[in-house]
């Protein structure tokens, strides 16, 4: 394999793909499947061709291909392969320039994973951005614009920090980066600013405003965005933390406990950053954003995981971003499934909607119970690992925080559950029809790898170990069912043999006495026969919790940036008050214009 | 309010100015700045720019007058970028002026004297200003004073006979045919040797009437097209009266 | 010794930002422009005088001034009367369009 076949395949096949599929019309959706399967069908045949290569469009572009590129471009290639599938039934509007816009971003992200300097690493992320502006474009353009202030945000954050190293090193690859030219005290800023640029994108605290108003666009793309590209911004703090800088630089700023202190900070706002995504969440009644701060949380997960830099906390880390590009994808999927048959977006009016789509409905409960870190799931195993990380080196701020979101976690998804699927059918809804099959399908193909992973971690444990290794943190102990650390582990064979006796046992119970089917209506009514009654209660789910916690609720980060820009729109008004419309006002201006260039010019002089 | 701040402006101004002005001696020497480029032979001589055109302005074009050769014969693609600027004036206050219906005013006669007096002096005041555009290479003067003394004598006209109109048709004929012999003097000078405004006629001996090759041609017609477009100008401004 | 043709020239341009920032009459302001358009011609007419030179013109010897700030004057002085006539042509045009010439009224009428 050379670099012009590796590029080709993997950057210019969607680019291609992007400009056919533009004139596709209604079968844009499905050329573009096409492409990307081709380029899954070669990502799976090439697993262990790694080297570095570089290609000459013009401009040289270093490419590199090892096992972590792979990992991430697995993860990538599933979620558009899916997503692009679900909207082949979804009936979207002008369905070519959705194709396209997504093929680009597709195209852009492999870009970035596949970079070995800077250079073409920032070209291939604003491509990537961009296509993402263009698409939440598409359905509203007050969100596009909160999105396109933090992308571009981010993107200035990079160029900072990629510009101090290109100003001591002379050169942008990723290896010439600790060639010593840097002076020591330089890196904080270099991390800082990296790290802060590609946490912008995975919706970190304080940047994550854009989140819900970005993930209300149409749902396979959006099921791209969260599932897909912001993994990017974890592979990008991966790469600049651990890969570029090194696990001696960052400890050698002094160590907390075992942990660098260089990173500890950033552990801290993961941690922030899961428990504000996890109790927003718990309030939000619109289900695209509750699954918005949702990820807004779990990406808190896998930030705590990147800072706290021991093999078990990166291993849990990424194994988590693994897990969750599958389960909320799925989620996201589920959710746009549902809004395609209802056409409503608001849990407070769905309800019972199990029993008119019951393979929907299994989906997305399966991919709740990785959300909430049931035992018997993948999520589990990950969160797990970042919890022995947190504990084993008596981190009392961080692991607090964890758990506490992780019962939140468990609070919004039975939101979801009992919201959505369970309880009263409404009315208008008794004909809603089951998703149609390429909805299904492509929620097949996300669930599978979650089920076998769950029950099989150790493949996944081996990516992760020689990406570990690779890169100089560590390794794990693991073996094909389990994972074992310093104070204790995780065995799935264990979990899994467990439940099926117990399922065994429950089904036996359930057939030997005589159970029986209680309906909605079986309910004491005090002796009225209404035609039909409200039974579900489902609006305003959580109030005596959120009474509760009303104190801490009244701080919100929306209404301060909001008062942030009224306070500068306030002032730009009052300067726009110099055009009067007078031409005499503007020979003044001109005047005393004059006067300033001689007063310049003769302090310059003289 | 705003008369204080003009003033105070105008005020700072005229200080600024005048202090870095001061500085500047007044008539001490010719500037020595900048230095002479050839473009032809590439090569920078050490005069000053004044002081090249100066030694080598009589070898060069023929003329004595040096301000004359600057303009018309160094500078001259200048000159016909600038007759352009005059025209387009003429032609946009033509236009601004338009006028479709004739208006009658009734208008009082001027007193004999003015009127004979002007009848006499029209012809002085053309002939006075033909011979400073005819002389340009030798006096000081040139095609623009010319025509602008041309013009006022027209001016002369206007103001002595109320009921006096110079003929728009003949004015833009005059107009043209001397704006044309400026270009195809230039184009002759470029199929002949290379150069826009080549000077291709003989040079013949300096302070006489018939030397400096193309100077007398170009001036003669820029002073008719300047006295024509300042006269039509004054024309458009007078007003159309019966 | 003092540079009056400076200082007069300057005092001419000063004068004409004044006149052009202050007034209110359309005319008075064309004025001003012409007479920051004379100032700035005197100026650089000024920068070329040498002391104890005559005129450009090479049928009398000795030191000569320096020919070329009158060259880009006299082009400039073309240019600012055809300047002041498009100028002062558009005066007569808002004045036969409003009725007036001070610059309030015109731009009250306006909005």
């Amino acid at each position: 394999m050379d670099a012009l076949t590796l590029f080709g395949i993997f950057v210019l096949l969607p680019l291609v793909g992007a400009l056919v599929s533009y004139f596709g019309k209604k079968y844009a959706p499905i050329i573009a499947v096409i492409f990307t399967g081709i380029s899954g069908i070669f990502l799976y045949l090439w697993y262990g061709n790694f080297g570095s290569y570089t290609i000459d469009i013009g401009v040289k572009l270093n490419l590199t291909f090892d096992i972590t590129t792979w990992f991430f471009m697995l993860m990538m290639n599933t979620v558009i392969f899916s997503s692009l599938l679900f909207s082949v039934s979804s009936k979207l509007k002008r369905a070519g320039g959705f194709a396209t816009l997504m093929l680009l971003g597709f195209a852009g992200a492999n870009g970035v994973l596949l970079a070995r300097d800077f250079l073409s690493l920032y070209l291939f992320w604003e491509l990537m951005s961009w296509s993402i502006y263009l698409l939440v474009l598409r359905t509203s353009g007050e969100y596009a614009r909160r999105y396109l202030l933090f992308g571009v945000l981010s993107a200035y954050l990079l160029i900072m920090g990629i510009g101090i190293i290109y100003y001591y090193t002379g050169s942008f690859l990723y290896a010439d980066a600790l060639s010593g030219a840097i002076p020591h005290a330089i890196w904080p800023w270099i991390l800082t600013f990296l790290i802060l640029g590609f946490g912008i994108k995975m919706a970190i605290v304080p940047f994550h405003v854009w989140a819900p108003y970005a993930y209300s666009s149409e749902q396979p793309f959006v099921a791209f965005l969260s599932g897909g590209l912001s993994k990017l911004g974890a592979f990008g703090i991966f790469m600049s933390m651990y890969s570029i800088a090194g696990i001696s630089l960052l400890q050698s700023f002094g160590t907390f406990r075992g942990v660098s202190l260089m990173g500890y900070p950033f552990a801290l706002l993961g941690a922030a950053t899961a428990f504000i995504g996890t109790i927003l969440a718990i309030f939000q009644d619109d289900i695209r954003k509750l699954l918005a701060y949702s990820s807004i949380g779990q990406l808190g997960y896998v930030m705590i995981g990147l800072g706290l830099g021991t093999p078990l906390a990166i291993g849990g880390a990424m194994f988590h971003a693994f897990n969750h590009a599958f389960f909320k994808s799925l989620l996201f999927l589920g959710a746009g499934a549902v809004i395609y048959r209802t056409g409503k977006y608001k849990i407070s009016e769905m309800g019972g909607l199990g029993y008119r789509m019951p393979f929907t409905f299994m989906f997305v409960l399966f991919a709740i119970f990785a959300l909430a870190g049931i035992p018997l799931t993948s999520g589990f195993i990950s969160k797990w690992m970042l919890y022995e990380a947190a504990i084993s080196r008596k981190f009392v701020i961080v692991a607090p925080l964890m758990l506490i979101a992780s019962v939140g976690a468990y609070l919004y998804s039975y939101r979801i559950l009992y919201g959505v699927f369970l309880g009263q059918l409404k009315d208008e809804d008794k004909n809603v029809k089951e998703a149609p099959g390429p909805m299904l399908a492509a929620m097949f193909i996300l669930m599978v790898p979650l089920v076998i992973f769950s029950i099989v971690p150790g493949w996944i444990l081996g990516w992760i170990n020689k990406i570990l290794v690779e890169n100089g943190i560590g390794k794990l102990n693991y073996t094909t069912f389990s994972y074992s650390s310093a104070i204790g582990g995780a065995n799935m064979a264990v979990f899994w043999i467990a439940f099926i006796l117990l399922l065994i046992f429950a089904m036996l119970m359930f057939m030997a006495k005589k159970a029986r089917v209680v309906d909605q209506y079986d309910n004491y009514l005090a002796g009225e026969a209404p035609p039909s009654v409200a039974l579900h209660a489902a609006h305003n789910y959580y109030k005596p919790l959120r009474d509760t916690w009303a104190p801490l609720l009244k701080h919100s980060i929306d209404r301060a940036y909001e008062k942030f820009s009224k306070f500068f729109a306030g002032g730009f008004y009052e300067i726009k008050r110099i055009y009067t419309g007078n031409p005499q006002d503007y020979a003044a201006y001109l005047g005393i214009a004059f006067l300033a260039f001689l007063l310049v010019g003769w302090w310059l002089l003289w | 309010m705003k008369k204080a701040l003009a003033i105070v402006l105008a005020i700072l101004i005229f200080i600024v100015f005048a202090l870095a002005f001061v500085k500047i001696p007044f008539g001490e020497k010719m500037s020595t700045y900048p230095h002479y480029y050839n473009p032809i032979t590439n090569q920078t001589s050490n005069m000053s720019l004044p002081q090249h055109y100066l030694t080598y302005g009589k070898n060069d074009t023929g003329a004595t007058n040096m301000v004359t050769a600057i303009v018309v014969d160094y500078r001259g693609f200048d000159t016909l970028g600038e007759v352009t600027v005059l025209f387009l004036a003429s032609t946009g206050v033509g236009s601004l002026m338009y006028v479709e219906n004739k208006v009658k005013k009734k208008v009082r006669r001027s007193n004999a004297v003015v009127e004979t007096g002007s009848k006499l002096l029209f012809g002085f005041i053309i002939l006075f200003g033909a011979y400073i555009f005819i002389h340009g290479h030798l006096t000081p003067g040139g095609g623009f004073p010319g025509g602008a003394v041309i013009a006022s004598a027209f001016l002369l006209l206007y103001l002595a006979y109320p009921k006096f109109h110079a003929k728009h048709e003949k004015l833009s004929v005059s107009e043209s045919i001397a704006g044309l012999t400026f270009v195809i003097v230039g184009l002759i000078g470029l199929i002949i040797a290379g150069y826009f405004l080549y000077n291709f006629l003989p040079f013949g001996l300096p302070t006489y009437l018939f030397s400096a090759g193309v100077i007398p041609l170009i001036y003669v017609a820029i002073g008719v097209k300047v006295g024509s477009e300042l006269t039509a100008i004054v024309d458009s401004m007078m007003g159309v009266r019966e | 010794m003092i540079q009056y043709y400076y200082l007069g020239s300057i005092a001419l341009i000063a004068i004409g930002m004044y006149i052009v920032i202050a007034k209110r009459n359309l005319i008075k302001i064309i004025l001003g422009l012409d007479i920051m358009d004379t100032g700035v011609n005197l100026l650089f007419i000024s920068i070329g005088y040498v002391k104890n030179a005559t005129a450009p013109i090479e049928n009398v010897p000795g030191p000569y001034v320096d020919p070329i700030p009158q060259a880009l004057v006299l082009t400039a002085i073309v240019i600012g009367v055809s300047v002041m006539a498009l100028a002062l042509s558009i005066a007569i045009g808002i004045y036969k369009k409003t009725g007036t010439l001070e610059l309030d009224e015109i731009l009250g009428v306006k909005k």
